[in-house]
């Protein structure tokens, strides 16, 4: 056989397994999902993008806000920080929520969860770029003209784990990371 | 004059037609056949990467009015860069089988390199059956190594929250209202701000869904391990079995799971290898690539609309 023919016989199982070898150490390293990646994990475990979640808290003036309605930017980081939750992900995203101008809205309170218990839910902040299909909690009267920065940002990661011997489902709280807004910022 | 020909072409009997179809693909070189097929893989079920899908487009159209400028590794090269691109650009959410897609491409880019037909089935067969290996083997390897695999943890979640499965499990007789409460639950524990009081519920899993979970687990790991080892081995039986196991694969996995751009990747991959040698197991691939689209049918909002499902149940 000719140099040539191994190289093209080669070229795409070096790729397929280069790739295969990096899923397996991202995720013993960074908690990659075994879905994702490239390692052909899929259905191969519970552990899908689909039972990881993030809740990115918010606070300013002394007021907290769970936040959820991001344009598609925020919504990439949101994404990384699940599937790959690595300190690098999380403050990514933790940074970028500080470096936005949000703006204020009137949730209305027929669409808010039923059990809330914090008045940060009696108003919402979205970011102007997000389209409304992306919230969950459409704006009733366009964009507000109240704007806002946050003084601080929690970003929590959790995993919903199931027992199969209680049928139970829970979310666990993996990791947590704070960013306080510097001067610089 | 063309009509009487046209008219007798008409009049053709299902069984001349169908001698004729076979003809044609048998007189297609493999290579011809793989990317004719892989022209619509890319079509249908592209990356979402909008240069990706305008140039699989442009590519289609091209190909439609001068088939051979598929025989250029140019034409590969250029789907095979750009969906390297699109998966450089979002590698954590992209499915396992658009990475797939990409090495086929690339397998292809190969293959196109080489004139002669003898040269190009070589490289084509080799990849394809690479990846046939590497999907079923490195799936096993993650199912094994996982811990929520093997005990039918994740198939159990899976079937309780995904609304995908919820067809399927209407069909076997799984209360639909059931499926509705846990998929509410699992939103309830996802949602932005906590409203399920200690993060914790309930799931409404009966024995029959749990004894369902423990047999796709089973069945799923077992054909992927068959399938993969037996595409290792040598020996011409061993191989029809190999196809004839991976065609049941595809036909009863897609139909749990149906990501049909997955499945038909890999009825390509069948075809690139059985092309030639399995004329039959060639047609069965073809066959799958028909029945997976039937797949998109909403069977269980169609069953249910006519009402057969309430008496199922």
């Amino acid at each position: 056989m000719t140099r040539t023919k191994i190289i093209g016989t080669l070229f795409v199982p070096v790729i397929a397994l280069s790739v295969f070898a990096n899923q397996l150490y991202r995720q013993a390293a960074f908690d990659l999902s075994a879905w994702k990646g490239g390692g052909m994990g899929m259905f191969a475990s519970a552990d899908a993008p689909a039972y990881r979640f993030a809740r990115v808290i918010a606070e300013t003036g002394g007021q907290t806000i769970h936040l959820d309605c991001f344009a598609s930017d925020l919504n990439d980081l949101l994404t990384s920080a699940t599937h790959e939750p690595s300190n690098r992900n999380l403050s990514n995203l933790a940074q970028a929520v500080l470096a936005e101008t949000w703006h204020l809205h009137e949730t209305p309170a027929a669409l808010a969860p039923p059990s809330s218990t914090t008045a940060s839910l009696t108003s919402m902040l979205v970011q102007p770029r997000a389209a409304a299909r992306t919230c969950p909690y459409p704006p009733p009267g366009g964009l507000g003209n109240q704007t806002v920065r946050f003084d601080s940002v929690r970003v929590v990661f959790y995993k919903l784990t199931y027992d199969r011997a209680t049928s139970t489902l829970s979310a666990t709280q993996e990791d947590a990371l704070d960013h306080v807004r510097t001067r610089s910022q | 004059m063309s009509e009487p020909a046209a008219n007798s072409a008409a009049l053709e009997s299902p069984r001349r037609l169908w001698a004729r179809f076979l003809e044609g693909v048998g007189s297609r070189s493999r290579f011809e056949v793989a990317a004719g097929l892989t022209i619509l893989l890319t079509l249908f079920f592209p990356f979402d990467a909008w240069y990706f899908q305008i140039t699989a487009q442009l590519l289609a159209i091209v190909f439609v009015l001068h088939p051979r400028a598929a025989a250029s590794p140019l034409f590969w090269y250029l789907l095979a860069l750009l969906g390297s691109f699109a998966i450089i650009e979002h590698w954590q959410p992209v499915d396992n089988h658009k990475y797939l897609l990409v090495y086929w491409l690339w397998g292809l880019v190969a293959a196109a390199f080489f004139s002669r037909d003898d040269d190009r089935d070589l490289i084509l067969r080799r990849t394809a059956r690479f990846m046939i290996c590497f999907i079923m083997l490195g799936a096993v390897v993650q199912k094994t190594i996982s811990g929520s695999y093997l005990d039918a943890t994740m198939f159990e979640v899976i079937l309780l929250t995904d609304p995908r499965f919820e067809g399927l499990l209407a069909v076997l007789g799984i209360d639909r209202h059931d499926l509705a409460l846990s998929q509410a639950l699992y939103n309830d524990l996802r949602a932005p701000v906590p409203v399920i009081a200690g993060g914790e519920a309930i799931m409404p899993a009966d024995e029959r869904l749990k004894a369902m979970a423990v047999a796709f687990t089973w069945l799923d790991y077992v054909i992927q391990a068959v399938v993969g080892v037996l595409f290792l081995l040598p020996g011409e039986r061993i191989e029809r079995f190999a196809h004839l196991s991976l065609v049941v694969f595809i036909l009863f996995i897609y139909f749990i799971a149906p990501v049909l751009g997955f499945g038909w990747l890999i009825a390509i991959l069948g075809i690139a290898l059985a092309h030639g040698r399995f004329p039959r197991l060639t047609l069965g691939y073809l066959a799958s690539f028909i029945v997976l689209i039937s797949y998109q049918i909403p069977w269980s909002k169609v069953a249910m609309e006519l009402g057969w499902l309430e008496v199922m149940q």
